[in-house]
């Protein structure tokens, strides 16, 4: 290619871009000065890879004229980087470094401060965390010691944006991963019209940045998922503008590139990312924005990238494909399909690239780059690719992908040239063209296909039955039914599945009589079983009446080949004669066919058929009794839900489990009122079932609630038993003071037990200030004096969790009584939160009683465990506190496994203290991993010196690699 | 009695290099100055050429020393002055703090940085000698390591941080022939030599008792561990700067300055000042072991120890009295310490009008059986008291010799050692078993109350075993001596 050609090439390859992109292609010289200022990034990023991609984005808007300012390298003369902002209307700010002097920090802040645009990209604002204005200019940064001294996390939640002041580092982020970006303000003119949700390409997701965030609008958040690795659970802010004196800053968190990465980056090429980028910067410059949003911009589910950097010709690209073969790189033929697709909605371009595609395939490309164009041309073709596609037709090596288009190429043109082929072609080729010809349900084919049944080759045969079968007009119904007659073997049975599809064609488009005549003369005794099942279901779907008749013949009769497909035939017939007529024959069936009449049963409910089920329940055999019973759940009527309580009361395993399910499941206005009737009237063992299927069902009504409370003092001991756990789910947290009698009444261990736990689901459902269910407790505690019914009203204030609850414990703590002592602990170790920690630390250290020691440390280990306000040091702190306490190694572990979970480095720090202590030193060392993965962040240098101290102490190869990986991840 | 040779009486008795070799080598080189890089070996330098000199630990009085060896002078401002450089070349810079080092690294473009000094010496083979000046508790294994590879070593004082470094690298300096030098300055200066020459006159008779007093600490001392955990900043290397001590979380609380609080790294109050205070009275009075040591002090940080169930920092304030036995012809005497702000009695025959010491507040006073003499920190000023006796006093000839500059000239003193010179005067014989003195008194301040019975020689506390346990502390892993 001479140079002006090339030229040329590039010149279109950027109007084309435009056009197809949808930008703003100004015919006027670009009008917007913008300055990239970039050069030193940390460790972790690469301005070398960002800034130019930051610069030719702003350039594709046809908006801005670019220059980069690039500082000298680390070390060298930053004293002497002295951009001149002010020429410019928007500063791009790529830039992670050391600080500038301060002669270029004044210009930059009085640049901003007199209305200068700025764009803070990604990592920027990790920059200077200890210049005040720029920190303000910024709104909101991270790490670089950044903490709550910097200023609050900016969080949103509940549908606002709130400041979130509680301290802790400054920045994080889950590895890189897709996420989606929520709009928060539709109406600023960067995302103005743009979806509210989309996906953005895999990226860093900044999160809990903290700075001044003054005069801040959050634009668009993302969810920071709890479930990755330092996902935070907050909505973070991602697009977020900020006024500082004059100036208007957009910031953007999104874009990460790697220090070792190259192009294509995923981040940067999402076009969330660019067009987000390319406006942000606009209204930076001018306080609007012009550019229009593109068709190509991602989805709420979809994400949708560009390739990096100019995109070639459609010309260059086939150019490029064709000696594409399979295996390697499908980058271009990716780009053409690109091309292809957004050729879609204008039908000139589509032209035009159909005429390429055809010139490309006379072309001797490979084979595997003609399939990839076939496989486009089948959507974008029309007659005019048939000339070239019907020569590849007739040779074995193109037939299949030329096929592939023309099955899906509207026009007579390609059946033509189809039928033309079929003569030409053997063997696979012709099948094929066969089976295409049905697919387009050819008619003019069929003299030629009804010929071909009798072409001596069976898979031509065989295939062109089936597309008679496909085509299903009467001259192919007719070459079918000949066909039967005249084949045998293979061939026939080909013969046989076309003619029943054909037959199913027919019904489908409404030749009812055309196709039962066909079920019909395939329903004989002589055929094989499948065609028959399936003709019998044509019978059924056309003509119900008589397919019933035959359906109980085949019952009453011994053709056991039949059967399944007959009961099967039963659940589809519509009307109750069917069933009726099929229940009859229930007790004459083999017990398979029993049971799956009655599981055909279960799928009609008809009272029809509820006596024989009834009686099936007592069948001699399992199966059929347990099948009988779970149709029964279907059936809800009052002497069902008899049968199935005794049944339940009377019977094991399966069949018990059956009767229970039905009964759970039972609906029908009859049903609650029988098992309350049953609750009065029944045996014990009954009335046990019914009871609990009252807690099972969720009937919560008072009625049923008052049925209870009088089962719940019924004489006999499980049925006072089943009764106190079933009010667990019925009764409400108001009905505490009847839970207290029951519990007086209690007449054993057992008994006071499930009542306590009764108490304490019921008071816990409480939502509210004052728990009606703790000052019942705490009444009843002022006049009971028996040590068992306080002792359990103590423990039930533990489960409860209630505050007003604690200070009754503590008093208890103090008790005369020993007894009382041990179940205050017991109470205050259950303890649901935090509160009981001091308390638990106060026995643990004091007592001289094993049992309430062990019992109080074990309870502050939980508690301490719980999630609470506290910071993580303080938790260390109070760790360290209870290593005192404990007495042997394994309480040690306890602790060291908790120890685990604290993300802080006081943690990793106190758990390398047990490295000196060989029964401990392995769960020392298990547990500083654990906790070095988040303080490698924080204090990388001290968790390495830790870490190699497990090396130097603990003898496990395991462990030593698993450290050793570690730490050279941290280096 | 004089010696023709130069030699003197007393401690100061040595036979220089020039000597031995003139002995020695007598049939052939007799009355030849040898220069000393003609003993061969590593690292000697005839004194016409000059030394490739390396710092380590070169903020602050590391700066100081460095900018002596290399003769560079700062004005007023702080502005070097390049053009009169009269001094050694300084070659390497290492330090672990890159932030509190910059500065010194600014004046010595030339000179490569290191982090670590044990990569320094693997890597650069042109060093001669090696400045230090790091925390107390890192001066032994950079000492040794230097000196195992022939390096001469000027080391700031105290010398070491336990009784038993201070031993083994005075005998590796002996094993491996190198000049060394501690960095008590006050030893190369005239006071000192004053106190000897007058002391050994009799002066003011046999010496009893000697008080020596300071105003340190004046950094924070009788505190807890802090409880927070900042992480490290990326200018400082932690595990280098922790070096042989145990592992703690890093605290800014420790450096750049007051790590001498910590027990774990510095050496209070006394290590910082004695081996200038006492300086005098080890050389005059020729006192190598005490026969026990005994220590009081405020009470603060007792209960602090107890709660904490380890000994964090030194006490506010302490006194420590040290006993000697008699030496030679020298009566037993009775040493005692104080700082704080707490201070000997004093003595009748100082005048109403005068200060006690001099005039920071810290100093030593003799007292003989016929009269008092006072001086200050590093011995200069000495005086008999009152002045009436000081004016009748008839001054004895000056026989010990003079360094150049006196104090000012310590580290040249060193240099010159390291050119095959006399060896420097505070060399590790003299400065080592000075040493092994006041890190002593620091094990009798972990046991207030108590007397510590020593036996100096094999460097036992005979009554107390658990106190053997601070005579060499155990280094983290990694770390040898």
């Amino acid at each position: 290619m001479n140079r002006w050609n090339k030229i040329l090439t590039i010149w279109l390859t950027i109007v084309f871009c435009f056009a197809v992109f949808g930008k703003i292609a100004s015919a006027e010289e670009p009008s917007i000065k913008a300055l990239i200022v970039t050069g030193q990034t940390n460790q972790w990023h690469n301005w070398q890879v960002s800034s130019p991609i930051l610069k030719e984005l702003l350039e594709q808007t046809g908006l801005f004229e670019v220059d980069t300012a690039i500082s000298p390298p680390v070390g060298e003369g930053i004293e002497n980087f002295k951009p001149q902002f002010a020429d410019y209307q928007v500063v791009v700010l790529d830039y992670d470094g050391e600080l500038w002097s301060e002669q270029t920090r004044a210009a930059f802040v009085e640049y901003v401060k007199s209305g200068g645009g700025v764009v803070i990209y990604h990592s920027t604002d990790n920059a200077f965390p200890d210049w005040k204005q720029y920190n303000e200019i910024i709104g909101l940064g991270g790490w670089g010691e950044r903490d709550e001294k910097s200023g609050p996390m900016v969080r949103f939640r509940d549908g606002k944006v709130v400041f979130d002041n509680s301290p802790g580092k400054a920045g994080s982020h889950p590895p890189n991963h897709e996420y989606q970006v929520v709009i928060r303000d539709k109406e600023h003119p960067i995302t103005k019209g743009l979806p509210e949700k989309w996906m953005h390409a895999s990226d860093e997701l900044y999160g809990q940045l903290r700075g001044p965030a003054k005069n801040l609008t959050v634009l668009a958040t993302a969810y920071s998922d709890p479930a990755r690795k330092s996902g935070t659970g907050e909505h973070e802010p991602i697009l977020f503008t900020i006024n500082y004196g004059q100036g208007r800053v957009f910031h953007t968190v999104l874009g990460h590139v790697g220090a070792k990465d190259s192009p294509p980056i995923p981040s940067m090429d999402c076009v969330g990312f660019i067009v987000t980028f390319q406006r942000g910067a606009e209204w930076a410059a001018t306080g609007e924005v012009t550019q229009k949003i593109p068709e190509d911009f991602p989805t709420a589910t979809e994400v949708r990238m560009r390739k990096s950097g100019k995109r070639l010709s459609l010309d260059e690209l086939l150019q490029k494909i064709a000696g594409y073969e399979f295996g390697q790189s499908r980058e271009n033929l990716t780009a053409v399909e690109e091309i292809v697709r957004e050729s879609y909605e204008s039908e000139q371009q589509r032209k035009e690239i159909e005429s390429r595609f055809v010139e490309f395939l006379r072309s001797d490309a490979t084979q595997a780059s003609k399939q990839f164009i076939c496989k486009h041309l089948s959507i974008i073709g029309s007659e005019e690719a048939v000339p070239v596609l019907a020569v590849m037709l007739t040779e074995p090596e193109t037939s299949d992908m030329a096929r592939y288009a023309l099955e899906r190429i509207p026009g007579a043109a390609v059946d033509e040239a189809l039928r033309k082929a079929l003569p030409e072609t053997t063997g696979k080729t012709k099948v094929g063209i066969i089976n295409t010809l049905a697919m387009r349900g050819d008619d003019k084919s069929v003299d030629s296909l009804q010929n071909l049944i009798y072409d001596g080759d069976e898979m031509t045969a065989s295939a062109a039955a089936a597309a008679l079968g496909q085509i299903a007009n009467s001259q192919a119904t007719e070459a079918l039914s000949q066909a039967r007659e005249k084949t045998e073997g293979k061939l026939q049975q080909a013969v046989l599945d076309a003619y029943l599809n054909c037959a199913d064609r027919l019904l489908a488009r409404g030749e009812q009589s055309e196709a039962l005549a066909i079920y019909e003369q395939l329903y004989t005794p002589d055929e094989l079983t499948p065609v028959r099942c399936a003709a019998l279901r044509g019978i059924a779907t056309t003509n119900p009446e008589k397919a019933t008749g035959i359906i109980i013949g085949i019952l009453k009769g011994d053709d056991e080949t039949m059967q399944p497909a007959a009961i099967e035939l039963v659940r589809e017939i519509p009307g109750t004669e069917i069933i009726k007529a099929a229940t009859a024959e229930l007790p004459n069936l083999s017990s398979v066919g029993r049971v799956q009449l009655l599981s055909a049963l279960a799928d009609r409910p008809d009272s029809a058929a509820l006596p024989a089920i009834i009686t099936a329940t007592k069948d001699s055999e399992e199966s059929v009794r347990i099948a009988a019973l779970k149709v029964l759940a279907s059936f809800g009527t009052a002497p069902t839900v008899v049968l199935l309580a005794h049944t339940a009361a009377s019977t094991d395993g399966a069949e018990q489990q059956a009767a229970r399910e039905s009964l759970y499941l039972l609906s029908g206005p009859e049903v609650e009122k029988a098992i309350r009737g049953g609750i009065v009237k029944a045996e014990p063992r009954v009335k046990v079932e019914l009871i609990r299927s009252i807690g099972k069902r969720g009937m919560d009504s008072e009625g049923n609630a008052r049925a209870l409370w009088e089962s719940a003092q019924d004489s006999d001991s499980n049925v006072r038993l089943e009764s106190i756990r079933t009010l667990r789910d019925i009764a409400r947290p108001k009905r505490v003071r009847p839970l207290i009698r029951l519990l007086i009444n209690a007449k054993d261990d057992t008994e006071l037990s499930e009542v306590e736990k009764t108490m304490i689901s019921v008071s816990r459902k409480y939502v509210g200030e004052e728990n009606p269910g703790t000052a019942a407790i705490l009444e009843a505690l002022t006049t009971l004096e028996e040590i068992r019914n306080r002792c359990a009203l103590l423990r039930v204030l533990g489960g409860i969790g209630d505050s007003k609850g604690l200070d009754a414990l503590r008093e208890a703590l103090e008790d005369d009584n020993a007894e009382i002592q041990l179940a205050a602990v017991r109470a205050l170790s259950d303890w649901p939160g935090v509160e009981a920690i001091d308390d638990l630390l106060q026995v643990a250290g004091s007592t001289s009683d094993e049992t309430k020691r062990a019992l109080a440390f074990r309870g502050v280990v939980r508690l301490i465990g719980l999630d609470s306000e506290r910071s993580a040091n303080e938790t260390v702190k109070l760790y360290k506190q209870v290593m005192n306490l404990a007495s042997n190694a394994s309480e040690k572990k306890m602790i060291l496994s908790k120890l685990s979970n604290v993300e802080s480095f006081a943690a990793l720090y106190l758990a390398s203290d047990y490295l000196k202590d060989e029964q401990l030193q392995q769960e020392a060392a298990v547990a500083m991993l654990k906790i070095a993965e988040s303080t490698r962040n924080t204090h990388p240098q001290q968790t390495k010196i830790l870490l190699r101290m497990i090396i130097q102490t603990v003898k496990n190869d395991y462990l030593h690699q698993q450290v050793q990986d570690l730490i050279n991840e941290i280096e | 009695m004089k010696s023709q040779k130069g030699a003197t009486e007393g401690p100061e008795k040595k036979i220089s290099r020039r000597d031995f070799m003139g002995g020695a080598a007598a049939t052939a080189m007799a009355f030849t100055i040898v220069p000393r890089h003609v003993l061969g070996g590593p690292g000697h330098t005839p004194p016409s050429e000059k030394l490739n000199v390396a710092g380590v630990g070169i903020g602050g009085m590391g700066q100081s020393n460095i900018n002596n060896v290399a003769g560079l002078h700062l004005d007023a401002n702080g502005k070097p002055n390049y053009e009169n450089m009269d001094g050694e070349n300084i070659v390497a810079l290492c330090d672990v703090d890159n932030k509190y080092a910059a500065e010194t690294f600014k004046l010595y473009p030339k000179a490569k940085k290191y982090w670590d000094f044990r990569k320094m010496l693997e890597k650069q083979k042109d060093i001669d000698a090696v400045v230090i000046a790091t925390p107390d508790h890192t001066h032994a294994v950079i000492a040794m390591a230097a000196m195992q590879m022939g390096k001469h070593v000027y080391c700031q004082k105290p010398l070491t941080y336990s009784v038993y470094e201070a031993r083994m690298l005075t005998e590796a300096a002996r094993k491996y022939k190198v000049a060394t030098q501690m960095g008590n300055q006050g030893h190369s200066g005239e006071g000192i030599r004053l106190i000897c020459e007058w002391i050994w006159d009799g002066a003011i008779g046999p010496v009893r008792e000697v008080h020596a007093w300071t105003d340190r600490p004046v950094w924070p001392q009788g505190i807890d561990r802090p409880e927070d955990m900042p992480p490290v900043p990326k200018t400082l290397d932690w595990d280098l700067w922790l070096g042989p001590a145990p592992f703690r979380p890093y605290n800014p609380a420790y450096l750049p300055f007051n790590w001498r609080a910590w027990f774990d790294f510095g050496t209070g109050a006394l290590g910082d000042m004695a081996c200038h205070i006492m300086d005098s009275a080890f050389w005059a009075l020729k006192l190598g072991h005490p026969d026990s040591v005994e220590a009081c002090h405020s009470y603060e940080v007792r209960e602090m120890w107890n709660r904490m169930d380890n000994k964090e920092t030194y006490p506010k304030a302490s006194i420590v009295r040290y006993n000697f036995p008699a030496r030679g012809a020298m009566p037993p005497v009775k040493l005692t310490w104080y700082d704080g702000g707490l201070l000997p009695p004093r003595p009748e025959e100082l005048e109403p009008t005068r200060q006690l010491g001099k005039k920071d507040d810290s100093g030593a006073i003799f007292t003989g059986t016929k009269g008092k003499l006072m001086s200050g920190t590093y011995g200069e000023g000495p005086r008999l008291i009152p002045e009436t006796r000081m004016k009748e006093y008839k001054k004895p000839e000056k026989t010990l010799p003079r360094i150049p500059t006196g104090s000012d000239g310590h580290e040249k003193n060193w240099v010159n050692a390291c050119k095959g010179g006399e060896p420097a005067c505070s060399n590790f014989d003299y400065s080592g078993p000075l040493t092994e003195m006041v890190v002593m008194g620091n094990l009798a301040i972990r046991f207030p109350g108590q007397r510590l019975d020593w036996d100096g020689k094999n460097m036992k506390v005979t009554n107390l075993p658990e106190a053997n346990e601070y005579v060499h502390r155990q280094y983290r892993e990694g770390w040898t001596l």
